[in-house]
């Protein structure tokens, strides 16, 4: 009898784990943040400090900047590729894509460093390439802004894109 | 009989003292927790309603200056104008202690900032945001009260507005242009009352050259804004107005700015309304001490418009083709413009936090640069401060002009009303603009100039967000969390120290294998038992 009670107690366990685990597999996120929160836990982050770093180091990266391109024409950061986050599972192994921007397609086993206004874009997009099998993926932490604010010299634009900047307005005074 | 009284006894110490250690907790849970108190607070709407204006004969006369206007109000409310002259509003600076016992008087009319820099020399630009009439240039009169400008604060019409290049002076008929019209004084006259944000703003809204360029708390929005961007001043609700808060008595108004002001006195802070214990919740009261409310309920501050974090004048006075030019962020702010260099805005901005005790330190005009960046405008406090508490903060950073000769800030002339006059925005020269800037306040400049980083600091007060947005205590009490680069006391899930962590991961090992050890030994011993008794 004993026995019996023991055996089922761990039968019930074992159920419970179980049914929690396929509960939290079929986990729906509330909201974005949410799903932000998760991607970033999963993700390894580089503040503008650290990729200041990288860049002057000698190791291979690749730096995406995963924002629309009318963002990025407005700033970015300087050696950035722009590959907007909605077409970035397609492009970031596609060889034509990398011919196209005059650089070497970025391996699996290198480091990618991806980045967009604030964060959270970079997040998810780091989150992706790391469940396609890129191993050394980083989001930029506070993303462009925290790099503007950083290292307000080192930042690049292509307003031509635009079509040009303007002429000066009475911005004067207070 | 004996093992009988004891289970008695026992049954009694159960059935007495199990319900007092029950109603006692309850007791105690109940102290903790309950619902928040209520805000005690009379709105401007409710505490005065300005007479009907309309009907005074005295101001249905034909104005043709404004100071007339002043006079007639003068008329009927004696003597306020001594109370105006007595304001920093008035007088843009005011008599200070500094931190380190330095007798000063300082305000707007003296201190250099790393925004436009300074008011002084500029005035026919800057002194649009002062209370008064023509402050053009030194021959202003302070002691007229004629110079008074009652509209700018008691305009309730939102017709009235300072012409922008004139010094303080609403447009006239010779001055009028498509942007200003020569204000309906009689109109304006009639509808005066107490002052509404459209009042405050005009000025605190727009300071340092736009919106929101210098506050991050305090912009446009909030004339009206959702409860996300400020549950006070939300048309959606309670519809603040800022003397609500900011309580004023013989035109003294409450609440100072520490750009401009060091000492801890005639402060506003929110225990007017919501009590030093408001939340009914003994472990949230209990952070009070050591917190200010702002730090937990405004998160995130410029939620309605970006804010200026950046400025570098250095890269000021290039051009293209000879002509001055403008260039934008994505959010359509401008990230440079000739005549101020490059900018770095953003939106919905978690703040930076500091101790502050209520007092601030100056770079008072004239003072030597002794450490980079320059401390503008330094938040005194630590936690060994009694009074000071935890801020959320704006910091402002920058990059301003300095003489190199002799170790000091420089005072520049930027705004003129026609090139050739020497003033940077017209000319773009930095060096005449600095020979007439610090010639105009009377101080040396040795002739050669540089760029050194300087901060700017801004307790944040406003843009206070709704209860369900309020920081989560893991924001805070966590490792990487907002007050990480705090680190002069200790806080329960930020701070550690490694061998404490050690010394918890092996009691909590050795626990787990005296537990494991017990149960083995007793397990044993119950098999070596029964084998005995079998046998």
């Amino acid at each position: 009898m004993k026995t019996k009670c023991i055996l089922l107690l761990i039968a019930g366990l074992v159920i419970g784990v179980v049914t929690m685990g396929l509960i939290i597999d079929d986990e729906h996120f509330v909201s974005t943040d949410e799903m932000v929160e998760l991607a970033m836990e999963e993700c390894d982050a580089l503040n503008a400090e650290g990729l200041a770093e990288l860049m002057m180091g000698e190791e291979i990266y690749t730096l995406i900047d995963v924002r629309q391109k009318v963002e990025h024409y407005y700033g970015y950061i300087p050696g950035s590729v722009i590959l907007p986050r909605g077409s970035m599972e397609f492009n970031i192994g596609s060889e034509k894509f990398w011919e196209s921007e005059g650089i070497y397609k970025p391996m699996k086993d290198e480091v990618i460093v991806v980045y967009c206004k604030k964060g959270s874009r970079g997040a998810l997009a780091a989150h992706s390439l790391k469940h396609m099998g890129y191993s050394k993926v980083y989001y930029l932490e506070g993303g462009f802004k925290k790099w503007e604010l950083a290292y307000p010299d080192y930042v690049e634009k292509n307003l031509n894109a635009l079509g040009g900047c303007h002429e000066e307005e009475d911005t004067g005074g207070c | 009989m004996k093992g009988n009284l004891k289970e008695r006894l026992e049954t009694l110490a159960v059935v007495v003292l199990l319900p007092i250690f029950t109603a006692v907790i309850l007791f105690q849970l109940k102290q903790t927790t309950s619902n928040p108190v209520k805000p005690k607070a009379i709105l401007q709407a409710n505490r005065q309603i300005a007479a009907d204006h309309s009907s005074y004969k005295l101001l249905q006369q034909d104005f043709t200056d404004p100071r007339d206007v002043t006079e007639a109000c003068l008329t009927c409310h004696t003597k306020r104008d001594e109370e105006i002259m007595a304001t920093a509003h008035w007088r843009w600076e005011r008599e200070t202690v500094l931190p380190d016992g330095r007798e000063v008087s300082i305000g707007k009319k003296n201190l250099i900032n790393n925004f436009c820099t300074g008011a002084v020399g500029n005035n026919g630009s800057c002194m649009r945001c002062h209370i008064g009439y023509g402050w053009k240039d030194k021959s202003f009169d302070f002691e007229d009260p004629r110079n008074i400008d009652c509209l700018v604060c008691h305009d309730n019409t939102g017709t009235y507005f300072k012409q922008k290049g004139e010094a303080g002076m609403p447009a006239t008929k010779e001055t009028a242009n498509k942007f200003y019209s020569v204000p309906d004084y009689n109109y304006i006259s009639a509808n005066v009352g107490l002052p509404k944000r459209e009042n405050c703003g005009i000025c605190h809204f727009y300071g340092g050259g736009g919106n929101n360029v210098k506050h991050g708390d305090l912009e446009e929005s909030l004339l009206d804004c959702s409860r996300e961007i400020d549950v006070h001043m939300t048309s959606e609700g309670i519809d603040m107005q800022c003397t609500d808060c900011h309580l004023t008595e013989n035109h003294n108004i409450k609440g100072k700015l520490y750009s401009v002001s060091a000492m801890n006195k005639n402060r506003i802070g929110c225990e007017q309304c919501h009590t030093d214990a408001p939340h009914q919740n003994r472990i949230y009261d209990n952070h009070i001490e050591k917190v200010a409310c702002q730090t937990c309920h405004i998160p995130t501050y410029a939620k309605g418009n970006g804010t200026k974090l950046w400025w570098d004048w250095s890269t000021a006075g290039d051009t293209k083709d000879g002509q001055p030019y403008h260039e934008s962020d994505v959010d359509g702010n401008h990230n440079y413009l000739t005549i101020k260099g490059n900018f770095v805005w953003d939106d919905n901005v978690e703040p930076e936090y500091y101790w502050f005790n209520g007092t601030a330190d100056h770079y008072v005009t004239g003072d030597k640069i002794d450490e980079t960046p320059v401390k503008i405008n330094e938040l005194m406090g630590n936690y060994k401060d009694s009074e000071a508490k935890i801020w959320p903060v704006k910091v402002h950073r920058g990059k301003q002009i300095y003489d190199t000769g002799t170790n000091e800030l420089i005072n520049l002339k930027l705004w003129a009303k026609n090139e050739g006059e020497g003033a940077f925005w017209k000319d773009f020269d930095y060096d005449t603009a600095a020979v007439l800037g610090m010639e105009y306040v009377g101080r040396e400049y040795s002739g050669s100039y540089d760029f050194v980083r300087s901060d700017v600091y801004w307790p944040l007060s406003h843009q206070v967000a709704p209860k369900e947005q309020t920081l989560s205590c893991k924001e805070c009490h966590s490792r990487d969390g907002r007050l990480s680069e705090l680190n002069d006391f200790y806080m329960p899930g930020k701070t550690y120290e490694a061998y404490i962590d050690w010394f918890g991961m092996i009691s909590v090992i050795l626990s787990i294998l005296g537990v494991l050890s017990h149960a083995i030994g007793r397990y044993v011993f119950s098999v070596k038992r029964k084998r005995k008794e079998n046998s």
